[in-house]
């Protein structure tokens, strides 16, 4: 045989095998937002070919979406009968899917990876009737990130109240030119102004509704707290129309001295501007409660996937100890269970020690599951929103805007 | 009898039978979902459960009448559907009357104005959002050099910008399809009658209005009538510019289908919003086919 024939056999047969290899795989549906994200998708990645290198039946799907059509396409695909077999899901996602019963228990699944002991107490978010439902993946705290230079420059001190805030943010304006306080007001972006305003709302001890379900959308604590984000966006002191990523693109930028956020802006930059962050620190939320409200993610395996038993496998893989030291140590993002970091990390990041300690003692709950109506948060939420849209663009006073968003609340509670 | 059913021998079945696959196939896929939504409007089913809804009647139609949402969008999809019609018909006007006239390069010259139409919605709503960008857009630079604003509008995020420049961006991937539709009856419009108008000692302004503009008057009916049915059922435009924010401004009856349906999961009321949607897109269809046969039989 001549060796052109001999090489061209050969990379036939091996194409034709490694396509047979393939064909025999099952996929294992996995969508995320994650896969693409930076090193988070790295992290995500790793971990997929350690499963498919100890499952060799299995190939994972590696599916990316994007955050702001995630829920939607899940959530159909689940409705169309094709649903993944394990996914990541956003906090607010969880409650509408437990009460459709569309997802499976994981109480098994948690009892064989041997990982429940270590799971955050967070996990009870994902519990109903007795069972547990989702696993934590990650659970951050937002508190306030400040720029530690521009807050000298001005020569003031750091705040620790409302107060103190606003004064010092006029200051950093006349003497920095840079704004005291940021935060995403991109209407266009309901999701992110309702979050920004919930850190104020529970940062004053209330919220919009109670557990029973009962409208407190304006109760005076509630106009005090919007009222201070008003008086910022009013005197300038806030940058008004912009959306979070531009936000934090000026905050890495250094021209935001303080804004209420997750370590993601930490990530952020380290990643853009690792020279700054000797500037960065995590602060205690200057409101009066110094409530430190909670994003998160869980994993949930829905009740009609093909592969529970492979999710459930692939799962555990990320919730593995080591897996989860990393996570926190390379990524710098709080995983879903307890991890002692290292010495040496926690001597080179410091914030982070101070943000768990944040986080443990003002926890604030999940700040976006407006109590009482988890199931149709959503609406809920665009509903305060449109209120505050109205407020913040001077069309209805700060009382006024919250009283009738308390009568329009009160009437879609009624017929749900 | 005899008669009827001799001349019913004589009818050609041929047509017919040819036309039947696509019949069946428009069937399938265009009338069995119409069927499928408008039956899903009696229904309180939410997407996750989808399966297990549950027979409510007429209730999703009660609850619409009386939801100031479903009010605001109506509200909303008209203001949208006059404005952006408006402007895109005199755009489009504007432009006929000038390519129609004599002039160098004028195929070349047409070819440019058509390109917007050309351009994917998503590409243009792109373009026009960073142009719309409050920090780096170029529309907000050139109105702060002429002075004509002080500072930085953020035409997006703000209630009362967010319609305008919805309806500027239509305007602008629109009026192509206008200018086109008026540009051939402009042509069908005789040179004999401007030249007896002129000879009676109209001015320009005079044939417009007493020439032109009847002459175009079937167009016009026609070319109306399909902008504001486009405009009623766009979803890809409004939806990738605004999701029909801010604080629900352009939310148009589209727009709050597709929310309601797949932000709130309430695919049951989604149903009956997007059946009252298509109830009025029929209405303005049979009147639009009324006008074409009118049109023809003159």
């Amino acid at each position: 045989m001549k060796p052109f024939t001999l090489t061209a056999a050969t990379i036939a047969i091996a194409l034709v095998a490694s396509g047979a290899n393939a064909q025999n795989k099952t996929k294992l549906k996995v969508p995320s937002w994650m896969w693409e994200e930076g090193q988070v998708g790295v992290w995500f990645k790793q971990k997929a070919a350690e499963f498919e290198a100890a499952n060799a039946g299995f190939e994972v799907d590696k599916t990316q979406i994007g955050p702001a059509d995630y829920e939607k396409v899940v959530t159909t695909q689940i409705a169309g009968g094709a649903a993944p077999d394990l996914m990541p899901v956003f906090t607010s996602m969880l409650p509408p899917m437990i009460a459709a019963k569309t997802l499976a228990p994981l109480d098994d699944c948690i009892a064989a990876g041997g990982f429940g002991s270590r799971m955050l107490p967070s996990v009870s978010f994902a519990k109903a009737g007795g069972k547990t439902y989702g696993v934590p993946l990650t659970m951050s705290p937002w508190s306030m990130v400040v720029n530690k230079k521009l807050f000298a420059a001005a020569g003031v001190p750091i705040p620790t109240t409302p107060d103190e805030l606003y004064k010092a943010s006029k200051i950093i304006k006349e003497k920095t030119g840079a704004y005291g306080y940021a935060f995403g007001n991109d209407m266009g972006a309901p999701l992110h102004v309702y979050i920004n305003a919930m850190q104020w709302v529970i940062g004053f001890g209330s919220d919009f509704s109670q557990p029973d379900g009962t409208i407190t959308a304006n109760s005076p604590k509630n106009i005090e707290a919007i009222g201070w984000i008003k008086r910022f966006m009013d005197e300038g002191l806030a940058p008004v129309g912009l959306g979070v990523v531009q936000a934090r693109s000026l905050f890495v930028e250094g021209k935001v001295a303080a804004m209420f956020e997750g370590p993601w802006l930490m990530t952020q930059i380290q990643q853009a501007k690792p020279e700054m962050m000797a500037d960065i620190d995590f602060e205690v939320a200057p409101t009066p409660t110094h409530a430190a409200i909670t994003g998160g993610a869980f994993y949930a395996i829905p009740a009609s996937a093909k592969n529970p038993q492979a999710a459930c496998k692939l799962l555990t893989t990320f919730m593995e100890e080591e897996a989860q030291r990393r996570w926190l140590e390379d990524l710098k993002q709080i995983p879903g269970t307890n991890v002692k970091p290292s010495a040496e990390f926690s001597a080179k990041n410091p914030w982070v020690g101070k943000m768990a300690e944040i986080a443990a003692k003002y926890p604030g709950g999940i700040g976006y599951a407006p109590p009482g109506h988890l199931v149709n948060a959503a609406e809920f939420r665009q509903m305060t929103v449109d209120a505050l849209s109205r407020i913040y663009s001077g069309k209805a006073s700060v009382a006024d805007g919250l009283n009738d968003l308390q009568s329009k609340l009160k009437t879609w509670a009624a017929t749900r | 009898m005899a008669r009827t059913w001799q001349s019913a021998r004589k009818i050609d079945w041929l047509p017919v039978w040819l036309l039947l696959p696509v019949g069946a196939i428009l069937a399938l896929i265009l009338i069995w979902p119409i069927i499928q939504g408008v039956s899903l409007s009696f229904y309180n089913t939410r997407i996750l459960n989808y399966a297990m809804g549950r027979f409510i009647g007429l209730a999703n139609y009660r609850f619409l009448l009386e939801d100031e949402y479903f009010w605001n969008s109506l509200r909303v999809t008209t203001i949208y559907g006059v404005a952006s019609m408006s402007c895109t018909y005199l755009l489009g006007l504007g432009f006929a009357l000038l390519l129609n006239r004599q002039m160098p390069m004028r195929g070349l010259i047409r070819t440019i104005f058509i390109l917007p139409w050309a351009i994917p919605e998503v590409v243009a709503v792109l373009i026009f959002a960073w142009m719309l960008d409050p920090q780096f857009g170029v529309i907000n630079f050139v109105l702060i050099k002429l002075g004509l604003i002080s500072a930085p509008l953020a035409w997006l995020t703000q209630s009362e910008l967010a319609m305008p420049a919805l309806v500027l961006l239509t305007a602008w991937q629109q009026f192509p399809l206008a200018m086109l539709i008026l540009l051939a009856g402009l042509q069908t419009i005789p040179r004999e009658e401007y030249e007896a108008a002129m000879l009676d000692g109209a001015g320009p302004v005079s044939r417009f209005f007493h020439v032109t503009l009847p002459g175009l008057r079937a167009v016009n009916v026609i070319l109306i009538l399909l902008l504001i049915l486009n405009s009623f059922r766009r979803v890809t435009m409004i939806y990738a510019m605004t999701k029909g924010g801010p604080a629900r401004s352009t939310e148009t009856l589209s727009i709050l289908t597709y929310n309601t349906a797949f932000e709130y999961q309430r695919i049951g009321y989604a149903a009956a919003v997007g059946t009252a949607l298509l109830l009025i897109l029929l209405l303005f269809s049979l009147i639009y086919f009324r006008a074409i046969l009118k049109d023809r039989s003159q």
